[in-house]
């Protein structure tokens, strides 16, 4: 008999509470995530630590630490660098995007705004596979 | 235009190591040409028109009283103005009155000269005008779309955010599910933050763009910060403490402004003041009257801005926070620039208040204060003497 999975962890780094807010929401309506928000940059890499993510839904701008700088900690970090970052940004209009496949610098991005499906879809395209190694 | 062609300039400065500075700034950026010096704006025409110099270099207010008499004069001569980094409303008022240029000291080094030198020249030349002009069309055309892109990016990010919330909450409550009343009190009002933040953006650039005709009546300035303060007062993040520490003078002379806009004008320099402190501060309030005396404010007085004896309102709020960095100083007034993180503004606040003080023929300033944070100042003159 298989193990019951766990919850996927999902982080929200953005400096908008209220988005974080409905985001986690949305995403725990579906009883597939385990979700936890920060909204203070300077706190992101504390509770990376702590929580261990699957997947980070990271916004780009943001006050002290873009989300570049604290993408550039992750990668740097040896117990970190493998978790899976993915940006949700309003800097990038959909048709910018779309031009460039999805991805700038390696990174898969979605535009802001985005449904709650969309967002659930462009999650569980990136969640790193569970039976990959 | 040929560029070999040798030229003379004439350069207006004081007769010191500042003119010195400037001299050699002028020789680096045209080496073939002849730079006749003058210290005051009637000698500087006066030689303007007799040597037939093909452009001027002029800093400060002496420069702009030289740009209007050039103007006066029915001169073709073009003059590059440079502005001292915290005038950024001479800088205006130089342009506005005809400068061919105008840089701010900070900005000034042999290239921007140059450059500034090369278009004056090549818009003045006779086998160049048309060149000139169409170069000049073509700059004024690059910089309104760029300004345009500017604004379409900055209105598109601003708006993107609270569609989002706007977005999730609506999808949130599209699902089938029971809902307490207090998860639906929080999702409703998820959804009219987000409606109310896409207004702000809109409201903020009609009134940046689009000035309605002002309703100038006469008003008393205290009654006009308190109205301000009211509306700021949940603009401080939860937990965080700000302080709001006045020092309102009493019975002082009404202004006579445009009510409506003058509270809009403190409430942007209000919410900036909140915004400059993150993790809580001092925020103070003064209003005092000041009677003018001729000795003061040099600048304002060649202008004509006021007359010895005449009363201004002076309206200052400052903050404890983290200041304005140098470098930004010189931008703080421009559309959509912004030292703000994402969703606390969209840069339209500073350029909103300077606009609305300009028509009230008001004055502003914004200075870093020694101790730290930010002073804003604001002259308005009284309803007696508008």
């Amino acid at each position: 008999m298989n193990a019951p999975s766990r919850k996927k962890r999902i982080l929200l780094v953005d400096d908008e509470p209220f988005l974080t807010s409905l985001l986690r929401m949305n995403l725990e309506d579906t009883d597939e995530y385990e979700v936890r928000e920060e909204n203070n940059s300077l706190n992101a890499l504390d509770v990376i630590k702590e929580f261990v993510p699957d997947l980070i839904l990271l916004d780009v701008m943001m006050p002290d630490l873009d989300g570049a700088d604290i993408l550039f900690r992750l990668k740097n970090d040896q117990r970190l660098k493998h978790i899976v970052v993915v940006f949700h940004t309003a800097t990038v209009s959909r048709t910018e995007l779309t031009s460039h496949g999805g991805i700038i610098s390696g990174y898969p991005f979605l535009p802001k705004p985005a449904s709650a499906d969309q967002i659930i879809a462009f999650i569980e395209a990136n969640l790193p596979n569970p039976l990959a190694n | 235009m040929n560029q070999n062609q040798a030229t003379s300039l004439l350069l207006l400065a004081p007769d010191d190591q500042r003119g010195e500075y400037l001299r050699h700034l002028m020789r680096a950026a045209s080496k073939d040409s002849e730079i006749i010096s003058a210290a005051r704006p009637d000698e500087a025409l006066r030689k303007l028109t007799g040597a037939s110099c093909s452009a001027a270099v002029a800093e400060g207010s002496d420069g702009l009283a030289l740009i209007k008499a050039v103007s006066d004069a029915g001169l073709d001569v073009p003059v590059i103005f440079i502005a001292p980094d915290d005038e950024g409303d001479l800088f205006d008022r130089a342009r506005a009155a005809g400068a061919s240029e105008a840089i701010f000291c900070s900005e000034l080094s042999p290239d921007t000269l140059q450059n500034a030198l090369h278009y004056a020249l090549l818009y003045r030349s006779q086998d160049g005008q048309t060149e000139g002009k169409e170069k000049h069309a073509e700059v004024v055309a690059m910089e309104r779309t760029e300004s345009l892109a500017r604004l379409a990016s900055s209105i598109a990010h601003e708006v993107r955010n609270p569609l989002s919330l706007i977005i999730l909450a609506a999808d949130f409550l599209a699902k089938p599910k029971p809902l307490t009343d207090a998860v639906r009190a929080n999702v409703v009002n998820y959804l009219r933050h987000g409606a109310s933040r896409i207004e702000e953006v809109v409201t903020s650039v009609l009134a940046a763009c689009a000035p309605k005709e002002l309703a100038l009546e006469a008003h008393s300035t205290n009654e006009i910060i308190e109205e301000a303060l009211l509306s700021v007062q949940s603009r401080a993040p939860a937990g965080i403490q700000v302080n709001f520490i006045k020092d309102c003078a009493a019975n002082l002379p009404a202004v006579f402004v445009d009510r409506a806009r003058m509270v809009d004008a403190v409430r942007h320099l209000l919410t900036n003041a909140i915004d400059a402190m993150p993790t809580g501060g001092d925020i103070g309030i003064k209003s005092y009257a000041q009677i003018f005396i001729s000795s003061e404010r040099a600048d304002w007085q060649r202008e004509g801005w006021f007359r010895a004896g005449d009363v201004g309102v002076i309206i200052e709020i400052s903050d404890t926070g983290h200041g304005i960095p140098e470098d930004k100083l010189n931008h703080i007034y421009e559309l959509f620039f912004t030292t703000k993180p994402a969703g606390r503004g969209v840069g339209l606040g500073l350029a909103t208040v300077k606009k609305i003080i300009q028509i009230h023929n008001g004055r502003i300033a914004i200075t870093n204060r020694p101790k730290g944070g930010v002073l804003a100042m604001l002259t308005l003159k009284t309803a007696a003497h508008s």
